[in-house]
């Protein structure tokens, strides 16, 4: 936002402007040091924004750059509403990266109503299997592991324990000592996070690790960082996995 | 003599955006900028060099949005409007330096390139300048190719394969219907891959595509020649791999070729510099500045006064730029050719838009590159992917790695907190697309004509575009807002369908704005 268009704007206006994207001030601020202070903090949020863009994606970014004003206020003013939620019972699971994977779901009304009063409830928790090299028949999987949810939750991140295997998840209720699926996901595959040790004869040769060091010399950021998830934290039931054992 | 390729891929896009609704609209610059300052001085490069007899095997993926906004009429006559605006800011920035002489070359050097813009925009392409890549492939110098249809981020969209399938049928029918010759390979948006997406495109004859690093190289097996060989996936298509180093060189924000402090800095124009009694007529409306396109300052340094711009500085510096260029693929090539018992190929993909609209000199860099390989090409070569896998049958069979180009190498730029509430969206609107494809096998004239618009409004909510911008933070109401048009449409059309009661007069008006993919056939969903 430059300081021209900032200026533009009534004290009140800008007061709204701040509390909008989350900036703190003081009643007592003057138009000028409010407008300094929101041209300060804007400058961070940016900045922050930009820090973790590769730059394939800073320049990408230029493309759709037209004015300083980031902030400008759609020009199409036609109003489109659309759903909050759709009908049906259904899970979607998608991956994300080797290590991290989404899953968003919807629940029929009727069914959610009955859900929430479900007699002797006792948790509503997403399943996660591991269902590597396995055809699933709801009971199989190499392992798996609970994410207690709330009946107001429609999404989760989820933490994925190993690249290069297969998952797939549930929605189950836990109730008077027993436990019922209500939807299964779609299975998803987390890529390999490494150079694969596997190699064909013919398609190997003394320079190939050399050619592989070459690439990994230019290419630094080879393993994404697991540890630098911005999103929700979550936390395991189990946190003992059973290894998964090829 | 050791030698080796040097695969050059420029992937032009825009989303779709047309605004007949409105007499100007700010977004419709994304195009107009890029015409300006990418297409048409690639266009004019592109001359130069065949004019010089100098053979550059260029690959260049024109999405099918940005075909149809260029082959569009509304969007065509708006350009030259918008030539003709900024033909006369830049005659009354040539009487205000007057006497101010660096200043006044400047707006001269301005002038004549709107001039020339518009010169080759009307006589020359008669507005329509996908002619322009049109014949430079038929003459052999480019390898067109395509991407998705509406640029969707295909490994988002796994589960939803008919989806995916339309998005790379309608892409094949719109690259036939602009440049008359079906495409041999595509660019995946964003290098968005995931295993088993060769399975589609095989089935349309698209025998390569491209991947960033990590996908080749965290492939099934281990990859015999790193990314300087393509591999090949179990069904035959053939994935090139991203080299870092020379992607680097351009790319990097810290110390990339357009970096360098003698370059025109992008942000300083004069849509922001000038007086506002001035400069109104040339921003947008409500005294919004913006983007003019002239801008006097050098990129400089750190520093916060800015030198002017000195062209003569900046052309030395292309021509150093390119030469480096080749000087570091010569190395990389020879350090290569001892480990390998076949020619390295280095490829070097790039946004086109790098080039000219944030990289002012970037066209001529490309010019210079080609000058510069011309001299060296017992050395290196450049090569299209076409040409590379006729002279290279077999390659090694890998599966490659779910990857893409964006920050830390996989989905999370499109699949964040800012952007994820578009997916439920996204995917309930395919599983209703479905739905309608397979229950009207014999639709009346205006069912047919609501089934087609609900295939288009569901392909554009799928412009990963959308999903990036709100990521990223430029223009998110924008973003959010056509997320959200396309879902209400296709949502108002559906409904409108099951319930029997189509509104001829509102669809009408949709067809008329979002009238991208005109041959398409609703079916293209059907499982």
């Amino acid at each position: 936002m430059t300081k021209e268009r900032l200026n533009q704007l009534n004290i009140s206006q800008l007061q709204d402007f701040a509390e909008k994207h989350k900036i703190r001030f003081s009643d007592s601020f003057s138009k000028a040091e409010l407008i300094d202070n929101i041209i300060e903090e804007l400058e961070e949020i940016k900045q922050e924004r930009e820090q973790e863009n590769v730059p394939s994606v800073k320049i990408e970014e230029l493309k759709y750059h037209i004015a300083l004003d980031e902030e400008i206020e759609a020009q199409d003013k036609g109003v489109y509403p659309i759903p909050e939620s759709y009908q049906g019972t259904e899970i979607i699971f998608i991956t994300r990266d080797p290590f991290w994977a989404f899953a968003y779901w919807t629940f029929d009304s009727d069914e959610f109503e009955a859900l929430k009063n479900e007699p002797g409830f006792e948790a509503l928790v997403l399943r996660v299997h591991d269902v590597k090299w396995i055809d699933f028949n709801g009971k199989n999987s190499n392992f798996n592991f609970d994410i207690p949810i709330q009946f107001n939750d429609d999404n989760w991140y989820i933490n994925l324990p190993h690249p290069d295997s297969n998952y797939l998840c549930e929605i189950v209720i836990k109730s008077n000592g027993s436990e019922r699926v209500i939807c299964s996901s779609n299975v998803i595959y987390s890529p390999k996070a490494d150079v694969s040790d596997e190699s064909d004869e013919k398609w190997i040769s003394a320079g190939t690790d050399k050619i592989i060091d070459i690439v990994r010399r230019e290419f630094k950021s080879f393993t994404p960082d697991m540890e630098s998830f911005p999103q929700r934290i979550i936390s395991f039931i189990s946190s003992s996995y059973i290894p998964y054992q090829k | 003599m050791n030698k080796g390729y040097l695969m050059l891929v420029l992937h032009a896009h825009l989303p779709f955006v047309r605004h007949p609704e409105y007499e100007k609209f700010l977004e419709e610059n994304w195009l107009f900028e890029a015409i300006s300052e990418t297409y048409l001085p690639l266009l004019r490069v592109f001359r130069t060099l065949r004019e010089k007899g100098l053979a550059f095997n260029l690959t260049l993926s024109v999405s099918p949005t940005l075909c149809a906004m260029l082959d569009d009429d509304l969007l065509q006559d708006r350009y030259v409007y918008h030539l003709d605006s900024l033909i006369e800011l830049a005659a009354k920035e040539m009487k205000r330096t007057e006497n101010e002489p660096e200043f006044n070359h400047l707006s001269r050097m301005y002038l004549d390139l709107f001039e020339e813009n518009k010169k080759d925009f009307l006589n020359l392409y008669g507005k329509n300048i996908l002619e322009g890549f049109r014949e430079f492939q038929q003459q052999g110098y480019l390898e067109l190719i395509t991407t998705a249809a509406s640029h969707a981020f295909l490994p988002l969209m796994e589960a939803f394969p008919v989806a995916i399938e339309a998005q790379i049928k309608t892409a094949v029918d719109s690259h036939i219907h602009y440049f008359k010759s079906p495409p041999a390979g595509i660019w995946l948006p964003e290098c968005g891959y995931f295993p088993g997406l060769e399975v589609v495109l095989k089935k349309y004859k698209l025998e390569f595509f491209f991947l960033d690093t990590h996908g080749i190289m965290h492939g099934s097996k281990k990859p015999k020649y790193g990314v300087y060989a393509p591999i090949s996936c179990k069904n035959g298509v053939a994935a090139f791999g991203r080299d870092p180093s020379s992607s680097r060189s351009v790319w990097s924000p810290d110390d990339g070729y357009p970096t360098d402090v003698v370059y025109r800095e992008y942000y300083r124009d004069i849509g922001y510099d000038l007086p506002m009694d001035y400069i109104r007529p040339y921003i947008h409306e409500n005294d919004l500045r913006i983007n003019t396109g002239i801008k006097y300052y050098a990129v400089t340094g750190d520093s916060e006064t800015k030198r002017i711009y000195n062209r003569r500085a900046a052309l030395v510096k292309v021509r150093e730029h390119a030469e480096n260029f080749v000087y570091n693929r010569e190395k990389q090539i020879k350090e290569l050719s001892g480990l390998m018992d076949r020619p390295p190929v280095v490829l070097s993909p790039f946004d086109a838009e790098l080039f000219g609209h944030w990289w002012f000199e970037g066209p001529l860099w490309i010019e210079a590159l080609v000058e510069e390989l011309g001299i060296k090409k017992d050395v290196i070569e450049m090569i299209t992917p076409t040409q590379y896998l006729h002279a290279y049958t077999e390659n090694q069979p890998i599966v490659p790695s779910l990857s893409s180009w964006g920050n830390n190498g996989y989905a999370e730029v499109w699949l964040e907190k800012s952007n994820d509430w578009i997916y439920p969206h996204l995917h309930r609107a395919i599983e209703n697309m479905i739905n309608l494809s397979e229950s009207y096998g014999d639709p009346d004239e205006l069912e047919l004509r609501a089934l087609n618009q609900a295939a288009r409004e569901v392909l554009l909510a799928q412009t990963s575009d959308w999903a990036f911008i709100m990521k990223t933070g430029t223009t998110v109401p924008y973003a959010v807002k056509r997320t959200r048009e396309h879902i209400y449409n296709f949502n108002r059309i559906y409904r409108d369908l099951v319930m029997k009661q189509l509104d001829e007069e509102w669809l009408f008006k949709v067809e008329t704005k979002n009238n991208i993919f005109p041959w398409i056939d609703y079916r293209v969903f059907a499982k």
